[in-house]
C-alpha cells in the first residue's frame, strides 16, 4: 500500500474502500516488500533532541510518511493470524475470485460494506474537549534495585531504558518486533543479570534506575513526561471542596497522580542514559550492534567501556558494539528516550544501542514487523544484554578498569521466553509464574489511550518482573510471606509471584506532554500545542461485511414491475367495483 | 440503492391487498359493518348472545382465524422435531389446518347469518354473502401474506440480496414478494369458493368446487416448493405458472357464481 | 374503561311522536332502546351510553346506561314559552316545539328554515302518517311548507319500525367502533414506529426506566442476588411497584374528585402532559436525529419542542379543533407507550397482566375505585376530570360554553338535549350565541348540507356518512333530524333524543400515574358553571379511555422489539380483542374493562408467536419460498 497505488485508485472516483492484506511470509500468500516504512522520514524528529537543528540527519530514507495521512474512505486490513482472521481472510478471497470470474460484470456479484464511525472532530483540541477523543498513552515503568533513593542523598543516577511501545498504520496489527520488543527483552535481561550481582546493587555509589517507557512512538511522551516529572518540583495542591475528577485515590488529586514516588528521582543527579533500539539483528547480517551518542566528548567513557566489555565478553564479531560514529559521520542520536534526558541537560552522557548505523530497520513502524527468528535474535540481545550488564556492574562503582563477575550475564533462556512471551503466546509459563492469564495469545503493542489508573498488559508485566528482580521479598520466618492480592501485604509492599514484596518499582503516566488534565473538567486540555498533543478518537465497533448484491438497474426493474403491479390491481379494483355496482347493485 | 428493491417488493407483494383495501374496504366500510337485524331475529340470537359478533370487521375476524391456524401448524411443525426440514409434509398439515379453519369461519358466519336478515342496500341481496366471503377471504389473504412475507420484506432494505435457488437471475425477495401476491389473491378466491361451497354442500357442484379449493391450495403450495429447488432451472417460472392457472380457474369459478347469483337477482327482482 | 355514550337517543322512529301532554311514554319508543340495554325504568331517562374513558391505565369501564325518550309532557314552544303540543313534523322530537302555526312560523323565519328542509315526499308521507292536526304550514317558509304535527304518542309499533331503530342502533354502533379502532390503530403505528427507531441498535437515548430492581425498592424481597433466577422476581416486583402506583394514583383521584377538588386534579393532569410532551417527544427527537442523521440545532429544536408542547397543552385543556385533539391525544398514548418501553421484556408482560388484573377487579367488583369513580360523578353530576379520546369531542374546559350555549338555544329548557356532535348544532337560532364559535358552526353546517343533499334516500344518506365519515359522523345524524325530513318507511334516521342531564356521566377513570399518560381534560369547576345539558352535546359516540390506547401500545411495542411476525400477530389480537370487547359491551350493557381480553390474547399470540410462528415461518416461507 503505497501512496502512488492509493491515488491511481482514487482517480477512478470508484474507491470505495480498501482491504489491505498483511500477512506473514507464510508460503502462498504475496510476498512481502523488502523494506516498507510507513513513517515519515524522520520519526517524530520535531518532537526530537534536533527540532530545532537546521539540517536532521534522516533515520529513515525508507519512510513513505501513509502513518500521517487521513483517507476519506475506509481502509481495513486482514492478516490472517489465527482461526478467526484466517477466515475472514479466506472469505474475502473467494470472494474476491468469484468476483474475477464473473468479470466484475454479470450481476449478482460480492459486494462488501464497512462501519466504522469515528466521532472525532476536527483536531486534538477540539475532540478532547468534547470529550470524544482520549490521549494516546499508556503506562511507563520504572523500577530500582537502590530502595533507599532519596532526591537529596547525592547519588549520581545510571539511567537504563527501553521502548515498550510501538506504532503501525493498523494499531490491532502492532508487534514492533525488531524495533520495541528486542529492546525492551534486553532492557529486562540486563534488570536480570544485575539482579544476579553478588554485591547488592544498593550499595553501589551509583544509583542504576530500569525504565521502560510507553507512547514513545508518539512524540516520546512517556519520556518526555517522566523527564519533566522529575525535574520540575513536585506542588501537590489536594482540591477538596468543589468538584474534582481525578478518579485516583492516590497521593493527589491536584495534579492526578497516582504516588509521589518519582519526586525521590533527582533529575540533577542523572549521569548517563544508556538505551536500547532495536537489537534483534534480525536484518543485520552479522554486522554488529552500534552505540550512537549525541555528543562524543561527553558519553566518551561510557562509550569506551561498552566497547571493550563487549569486544571482551564475546567471542563472536557479531555481537560487538562499535561506535556509530567510527565511519566518521556523526549522526547524533536516533530517535530515541534518551533525547528526552537530553532536552534538559545536554550535558548527561547517552549512548543508544542499535543493531543499525545508518538508518532505522526496514520494517520500521510498519505491520510486517512481526517475524522473527527466534533463535538469532535470542541470542544476539542475550550478548547484548550480557554486555550492557557487565558494563553497567563497573560503571555503577565507578570501576573503569575491572571485569565483572562472571554471575552478571544475561539468561539466555529467559531472553528466548521473554521474545516468545511479549510477541506470540502472552499466556506462556513466564507470564503464568506471575499471574493468570487466559487467552491472550498475540498482544498489540500499541500504546492505546491513557486512562489514569489503567495499566496495558506489557507494563503489568514489566512492572511485576522488574518489582520481583529489583525487590526484596518479605519472610515470614524463613519463608517468604505470600499473598494472593496486594490486600494481603502491607502498605508498601506489592503482591509480586504470590509474596509481599518490598520494591521501589512504580507505574508512571505516559500520554503527551502537550495535554494536561484538567481535574475540574474531568477532559484534557492542550497546553503546548508544540509538544506531543497525540489522541485517539472514540470509535463505535467496527464491522465489515461481505454480501451479494443485484445490480443498480436490476433493483430498478423491481420497483418498476412493483409499481406497475400496484397502478394495474388498482385498476382492476376500482374498474370491478365500478362495473359490479353498476350491473350487479352489489358493491 | 436497496430501497429500489424494497418498493418494488412491497408493492409487488402487497400491491392487490392495498389496493383492496383503500378502494373497496375502507371507503366502503359500512358495507361490511351494515347489517342490520331483523328485530325478532335479533330478539333470539340476543338471547344466544352469538348474533353481536356478526356484526364486527369480518377481514379482522378471518385474520384472527387464520392466525390460530398458521399457530397451530407451527405448534404441531414445532413438536415434530425430526421433520422440521421436510417442507412436503410441513405443507401438508399446514394446508388441512387452514381448510379446517376456513370451513369453521364459514359456519360461524352461517350461524350468525341464519339470524341476520340483509336489508341494507339490497333486501335479501344474495350477493351479501358473496360480500362476505370476500371479506373473510381478504383478511385470510392479508394475513397470510402479512406474516409470511413480512421477514423477507424487512431484511430486503439491507444492501445485501440472496438469489432464488432455482432463478439464480432474479432475487428471493422479489421471487416470494411474487409468490405471495398471487396467494393473497387466490386466498379470497378460496374463499369465495368455499362459502359457496360449503353453503350449497350436498349438490354436486358444491362438492366440486369444494374439493377443489383443497386441492388447488395443496398444489399451490407444493408448487411453490419448486421455487427453491435447486435442481430445477427456471422452477420459479413453474410454480408462477401454475399460480396463474389455479387463479384463472378459481376466477372463472366465481365468476360463475356471481352470474348465477345475478341471474338470481335478477329473475327475484323482477319478479317483484 | 370502554364506555359507550351515545347522546340521547330517541328511540322511536318516525312513526312515533309523543304527545307532550301524555304522561305515558309511547311503549315502543322505549321498547326498542330496552330491548338492548335492560329492564331499566321507562320513566328514568337513561342515557345510551357507550363510552369509553379512562385516564390511563385499566380504568376502563363500559358503562352503559339506559335511554328513553322524554316524556312529552316538557315540551316548551321554542319561539313563546308556552307549553307547546305540536312540532315540526320533519324534525320530529329533535325539532322545534311549537303551540300554534304563529310561533311555528315565526320560528321558522327566526332561523328554523335553514335547518329544517321540507322533503316534499316527506311531508307527504308526514301528512298521511299524521292522521289529524295538522296545521296548514306556515306561508311564510320560503322553503315550502313544513306540516307541524302534533306531539302525540304513538301506540303502534310496527316491526318494521323497530327493526330500524334496530339497525340504526346497530350501524351506530359498528360506525364507532369503526370510529374508535382508526385511532388506536394509529397509535399502534406511531409506537412500532418509535420503537423500532429507538431500538435499532444506532441509537443511544433508548427509554431505560429505573427499574426496582432487588434492593432498591422497599417491596422487594431481601437476600435477592442478581442472579438471573431471581431476575424473575425483581420483574414481578418491578411490574408490582407499578401497579402499585396506579392503584394508588387511581384512588387518589378517586378521593380528589368525590371531594370535589378538581383543580387539584387538573392541575396534576396539566403538568403530566406537558411532561410528557416536552420530555418524551425531546428523548424521541433525539433518537430521531441519532439514528437519522439529522443534523439539527438546539435553538429550532427547542422553539419547536416548546411550541408542540404548549399547543398540545391548550388543544387537550382548552379548546381546539376536534381533529388536533385527537391527534394530540393520539400522539401522547404512543410517547407514553414509548416511555414504557423501558421496561424490562419481562417486567412489561407482568405489568400488562397485572394491569389486566386490576382493570377487572376494579371495573366489575362492587367495591372497584373505578366503579365508584363513575357513580360520584353521576350522583355528583359533575365530569371527571379526564383524558378521554372521543370519536365525536373531546372534553375540554371552559370555553364549551360557546358551543353548548348553541345547543341550549335550539333546546327548551328543559331535557331534550341533542346527544350529538356539537359541530353540528344548529346554528340559525338567534338566540344568544357567541358570534365566533357559533359561526364556525355555521360553516361546519353549512358544508355539510351541501354535502347532503335533500332528500336523502338511502343511499344518499349513506354517501353522506361516507363523506363525513370521522367524527362528523354523529353529525349529520343530527343534521338530518333537523332538516325537515320525516322518517319514512325504511328509511332510518338516528335521531337522538336528548335525557336528563343527571344521567349524563361521562366517564373517566383517572389514574394518573405520574409515568402513565393521562391526559385530564375538562375541569368540573369549569363545567359547573357550564348547565348540564351541554355537555350532552358531546356525550354521543364512543370515547376511548387513553390508557387502554397506551397499553395496547405497549404490548405491541413490546412485541415489535422483537420481530414484525410478532408485531402482526399482536396487532390482530389486540385489535380482535378490542372489538370483542365492544360488542360484550353491547351485550351485556354495563362496565366492562377493555383491557383483560385484548392483553390475554395479545401476550398469549406473543409468546407462541415468538417460540414457534417465527421459526416456523423463517423455515417454510422464507427459506422454503412455500406460498401457504
Amino acid at each position: 500500500m503505497c501512496r502512488s497505488n492509493l491515488q491511481s485508485m482514487e482517480a477512478t472516483k470508484h474507491l470505495g474502500g480498501v482491504i489491505v492484506v498483511v500477512n506473514s511470509s507464510t508460503p502462498g500468500y504475496p510476498s512481502r516488500p523488502q523494506s516498507y516504512s510507513p513513517e515519515s522520514t524522520c520519526p517524530n524528529c520535531e518532537y526530537g533532541l534536533y527540532a530545532s537543528d537546521s539540517e536532521q540527519y534522516v533515520w529513515n530514507p525508507n519512510g513513505n510518511g501513509m502513518i500521517y495521512e487521513s483517507f476519506d474512505y475506509p481502509i481495513f486490513a486482514l492478516n490472517p493470524i489465527d482461526s478467526g482472521s484466517t477466515t475472514a481472510y479466506n472469505q474475502v478471497m473467494k470472494d474476491v475470485q468469484y468476483n474475477s470470474q464473473q468479470n466484475y460484470q454479470n450481476y449478482p456479484l460480492r459486494a462488501v460494506d464497512f462501519s466504522l464511525f469515528m466521532w472525532s472532530a476536527v483536531n486534538s483540541e477540539t475532540c478532547l474537549r468534547r470529550g470524544w477523543c482520549q490521549p494516546v498513552g499508556g503506562s511507563s515503568v520504572y523500577s530500582t534495585a537502590s530502595q533507599n533513593m532519596t532526591s537529596t542523598d547525592g547519588k549520581p543516577i545510571i539511567v537504563v531504558s527501553a521502548t515498550m511501545d510501538s506504532r503501525s498504520i493498523f494499531h490491532d496489527l502492532t508487534l514492533g518486533v525488531e524495533n520495541d520488543v528486542s529492546g525492551m527483552v534486553a532492557l529486562l535481561a540486563v534488570a536480570d543479570a544485575l539482579s544476579k550481582s553478588p554485591t547488592p546493587l544498593d550499595t553501589f555509589p551509583k544509583h542504576i534506575i530500569y525504565t521502560n517507557f510507553d507512547g514513545e512512538s508518539w512524540g516520546f511522551a512517556g519520556s518526555q513526561r517522566f523527564v519533566d516529572d522529575i525535574s520540575t518540583p513536585f506542588v501537590c495542591q489536594n482540591t477538596t471542596t468543589g468538584q474534582n475528577f481525578c478518579p485516583l485515590q492516590g497521593a493527589c488529586n491536584n495534579p492526578c497522580v497516582r504516588d509521589t514516588d518519582f519526586t525521590k528521582i533527582n533529575f540533577d543527579n542523572i549521569e548517563a542514559v544508556v538505551e536500547f533500539s532495536s537489537v534483534a539483528q534480525s536484518n543485520a547480517s552479522g554486522a554488529g550492534f552500534w552505540a550512537h551518542t549525541d555528543d562524543a566528548t561527553t558519553s566518551n567513557n561510557l562509550l569506551l567501556s561498552l566497547i571493550n566489555t563487549s569486544s571482551q565478553n564475546n567471542t563472536q564479531q557479531q555481537y560487538h558494539i562499535q561506535a556509530a560514529s567510527s565511519d566518521g559521520v556523526n549522526r547524533k542520536l536516533p530517535p530515541s528516550s534518551a533525547m528526552s534526558f537530553l532536552k534538559k541537560k545536554r550535558s548527561i552522557a547517552s549512548v543508544v544501542i542499535a543493531d543499525y548505523q545508518k538508518s532505522l530497520d526496514s520494517y520500521y513502524h510498519s505491520d510486517f514487523d512481526d517475524t522473527i527468528d527466534l533463535a538469532s535474535a535470542s541470542s544476539a540481545i542475550c550478548n547484548v544484554a550480557s554486555s550492557t550488564a557487565r558494563t553497567l556492574w563497573l560503571a555503577a562503582q565507578g570501576i573503569s578498569n575491572g571485569t565483572a563477575p562472571p554471575t552478571v550475564i544475561a539468561d539466555c533462556n529467559l531472553v528466548n521466553s521473554l521474545l516468545t512471551c511479549l510477541t506470540y503466546n502472552y499466556s506462556c509459563p513466564l507470564i503464568q509464574q506471575y499471574y493468570t492469564v487466559n487467552n491472550a495469545a498475540r498482544v498489540s503493542h500499541y500504546s492505546s489511550v491513557f486512562s489514569f489508573g489503567g495499566n496495558s498488559l506489557l507494563s503489568l508485566f514489566v512492572f511485576n518482573f522488574l518489582g520481583d528482580k529489583n525487590g526484596v521479598t518479605r519472610l515470614n520466618g524463613t519463608s517468604p510471606a505470600t499473598c494472593q492480592s496486594i490486600k494481603d501485604c502491607q502498605s508498601n509492599e506489592y503482591c509480586i509471584r504470590r509474596s509481599c514484596v518490598k520494591t521501589f518499582t512504580r507505574y508512571h503516566d505516559a500520554y503527551g506532554t502537550g495535554l494536561e488534565f484538567d481535574h475540574t473538567t474531568g477532559l484534557y486540555t492542550v497546553i503546548d500545542a508544540s509538544q506531543p498533543t497525540w489522541s485517539e478518537s472514540t470509535w463505535d465497533p467496527t464491522v465489515m461485511r461481505v454480501y451479494t448484491t443485484t445490480s443498480v438497474q436490476h433493483q430498478v426493474v423491481e420497483l418498476v414491475i412493483g409499481i406497475l403491479w400496484l397502478l394495474s390491481s388498482i385498476g382492476v379494483v376500482w374498474y370491478l367495483r365500478k362495473y359490479l355496482r353498476k350491473t350487479l347493485k352489489v358493491a | 440503492m436497496s430501497l429500489y428493491t424494497f418498493f418494488g417488493c412491497l408493492f409487488t407483494a402487497y400491491g392487490p391487498l392495498l389496493s383492496i383495501f383503500f378502494l373497496y374496504i375502507a371507503r366502503d366500510a359500512q358495507l361490511v359493518l351494515l347489517m342490520v337485524c331483523r328485530y325478532a331475529e335479533i330478539q333470539d340470537l340476543l338471547y344466544n348472545r352469538i348474533a353481536v359478533f356478526n356484526v364486527d370487521i369480518f377481514f379482522l375476524r378471518s385474520a384472527f382465524f387464520w392466525l390460530i391456524a398458521m399457530l397451530l401448524s407451527s405448534v404441531i411443525w414445532f413438536a415434530a422435531k425430526p421433520i422440521q426440514n421436510m417442507n412436503t409434509v410441513t405443507i401438508l398439515y399446514s394446508v388441512i389446518i387452514q381448510e379446517l379453519f376456513r370451513w369453521g369461519l364459514f359456519k360461524l358466519i352461517n350461524r350468525a347469518e341464519r339470524g341476520l336478515m340483509i336489508v341494507s342496500k339490497n333486501p335479501k341481496s344474495l350477493f351479501n354473502r358473496s360480500v362476505f366471503a370476500f371479506v373473510s377471504g381478504y383478511g385470510f389473504g392479508l394475513t397470510s401474506a402479512l406474516i409470511s412475507y413480512i421477514s423477507t420484506l424487512v431484511q430486503s432494505i439491507g444492501p445485501g440480496v440472496m438469489m432464488c435457488p432455482s432463478c439464480p437471475q432474479a432475487t428471493l425477495f422479489f421471487i416470494s414478494a411474487i409468490t405471495t401476491s398471487l396467494a393473497s389473491l387466490q386466498h379470497i378466491l378460496w374463499m369465495m369458493l368455499a362459502f359457496e361451497a360449503y353453503h350449497t354442500l350436498p349438490s354436486t357442484i358444491g362438492i366440486i368446487q369444494g374439493i377443489w379449493v383443497i386441492i388447488s391450495h395443496l398444489g399451490v403450495s407444493y408448487a411453490t416448493l419448486m421455487n427453491s429447488m435447486e435442481s430445477l432451472y427456471l422452477g420459479c417460472v413453474y410454480a408462477m405458472i401454475v399460480q396463474l392457472v389455479v387463479l384463472a380457474i378459481s376466477t372463472s369459478l366465481v365468476i360463475s357464481n356471481l352470474k348465477k347469483h345475478y341471474g338470481e337477482a335478477m329473475f327475484s327482482r323482477n319478479s317483484q | 374503561m370502554l364506555e359507550h355514550v351515545v347522546g340521547d337517543r330517541n328511540v322511536h322512529d318516525g312513526d312515533t311522536w309523543q304527545n307532550k301532554n301524555s304522561t305515558t311514554a309511547p311503549q315502543l319508543c322505549i321498547s326498542s332502546g330496552s330491548t338492548f340495554i335492560s329492564n331499566t325504568d321507562r320513566k328514568d331517562l337513561h342515557l345510551f351510553e357507550i363510552m369509553t374513558t379512562a385516564l390511563s391505565s385499566t380504568q376502563d369501564e363500559i358503562e352503559l346506561q339506559n335511554s328513553d325518550p322524554v316524556p312529552p309532557g316538557d315540551s316548551q314552544c321554542n319561539v313563546c314559552q308556552k307549553p307547546a303540543a305540536f312540532m315540526c313534523s320533519s324534525c320530529g322530537l329533535n325539532g322545534p316545539r311549537y303551540c300554534s302555526t304563529e310561533c311555528q312560523s315565526q320560528g321558522w323565519r327566526e332561523g328554523h328554515y335553514r335547518l329544517c328542509q321540507g322533503n316534499a315526499q316527506a311531508r307527504a308521507n308526514a301528512a298521511s302518517r299524521a292522521s289529524n292536526n295538522t296545521p296548514e304550514p306556515a306561508a311564510a317558509a320560503a322553503q315550502g311548507s313544513i306540516p307541524m304535527v302534533e306531539i302525540r304518542n304513538n301506540e303502534t309499533s310496527t316491526e318494521q319500525d323497530e327493526q330500524q331503530e334496530f339497525a340504526d342502533e346497530l350501524r351506530f354502533y359498528i360506525k364507532q367502533i369503526y370510529l374508535v379502532i382508526q385511532p388506536v390503530v394509529i397509535c399502534i403505528i406511531l409506537s412500532i414506529f418509535w420503537v423500532k427507531v429507538a431500538f435499532s441498535g444506532t441509537s443511544d437515548y433508548t427509554p431505560v426506566r429505573p427499574s426496582y430492581s432487588i434492593g432498591t425498592s422497599p417491596t422487594t424481597t431481601s437476600g435477592g442476588s442478581d442472579s438471573s433466577s431471581s431476575s424473575a422476581i425483581s420483574s414481578l416486583t418491578t411490574a408490582l411497584v407499578i401497579v402499585g402506583q396506579i392503584i394508588l394514583v387511581t384512588l387518589v383521584i378517586v378521593f380528589l374528585f368525590r371531594r370535589g377538588w378538581i383543580k387539584i386534579l387538573i392541575g396534576f393532569f396539566m403538568i403530566v402532559v406537558v411532561g410528557l410532551l416536552g420530555f418524551m417527544s425531546y428523548l424521541l427527537i433525539l433518537n430521531l436525529i441519532e439514528v437519522f442523521y439529522i443534523p439539527l440545532d438546539y435553538p429550532t429544536m427547542i422553539f419547536a419542542l416548546w411550541n408542540f408542547a404548549v399547543v398540545g397543552l391548550i388543544s387537550v385543556f382548552w379548546k381546539s379543533p376536534l381533529w388536533l385533539q385527537q391527534a394530540y391525544l393520539t400522539i401522547m398514548s404512543s410517547l407514553m407507550a414509548f416511555s414504557l418501553t423501558g421496561l424490562e421484556q419481562w417486567t412489561t408482560w407482568m405489568l400488562l397482566g397485572l394491569l389486566a388484573i386490576w382493570d377487572l377487579i376494579a371495573v366489575l367488583c362492587p367495591f372497584g375505585p373505578l366503579r365508584l369513580l363513575i357513580e360520584s360523578s353521576r350522583t355528583q353530576q359533575r365530569e371527571v376530570p379526564a383524558l378521554l379520546y372521543s370519536v365525536n369531542a373531546v372534553w375540554f374546559m371552559a370555553s364549551m360554553e360557546n358551543h353548548f350555549r348553541i345547543s341550549q338555544s335550539f333546546l327548551p329548557k328543559e331535557d331534550h338535549e341533542i346527544g350529538t356532535n356539537w359541530i353540528y348544532q344548529d346554528t340559525g337560532q338567534p338566540t344568544t350565541d357567541a358570534g365566533t364559535s357559533q359561526a364556525q358552526a355555521v360553516t361546519t353546517v353549512e358544508t355539510v348540507r351541501s354535502n347532503s343533499p335533500q332528500p336523502l334516500g338511502n343511499n344518499e344518506r349513506d354517501r353522506v356518512w361516507n363523506d363525513e365519515s370521522g367524527p362528523q359522523g354523529a353529525v349529520i345524524e343530527g343534521h338530518q333530524a333537523r332538516d325537515g325530513f320525516t322518517r319514512l318507511r325504511g328509511e332510518s334516521v338516528n335521531t337522538f333524543a336528548t335525557g336528563q342531564e343527571q344521567n349524563v356521566t361521562t366517564l373517566s377513570a383517572a389514574t394518573p400515574n405520574p409515568n402513565r399518560s393521562s391526559h385530564a381534560s375538562a375541569s368540573a369547576g369549569e363545567s359547573e358553571t357550564v348547565p348540564a345539558d351541554e355537555e350532552d352535546a358531546e356525550r354521543s359516540g364512543l370515547k376511548l379511555g387513553l390508557g387502554d390506547f397506551v397499553f395496547y401500545s405497549v404490548l405491541i411495542a413490546r412485541a415489535a422489539m422483537y420481530d414484525w411476525i410478532t408485531t402482526v400477530c399482536c396487532t390482530v389480537a389486540v385489535l380482535m380483542g378490542l372489538t370483542a370487547t365492544i360488542f360484550l359491551l353491547v351485550l351485556w350493557k354495563k362496565a366492562l374493562p377493555a383491557l383483560p381480553i385484548s392483553i390475554a390474547f395479545g401476550i398469549m399470540f406473543y409468546f407462541v408467536a415468538k417460540a414457534v410462528l417465527v421459526p416456523y415461518v423463517g423455515t417454510v416461507c422464507v427459506f422454503g419460498m412455500v406460498a401457504l
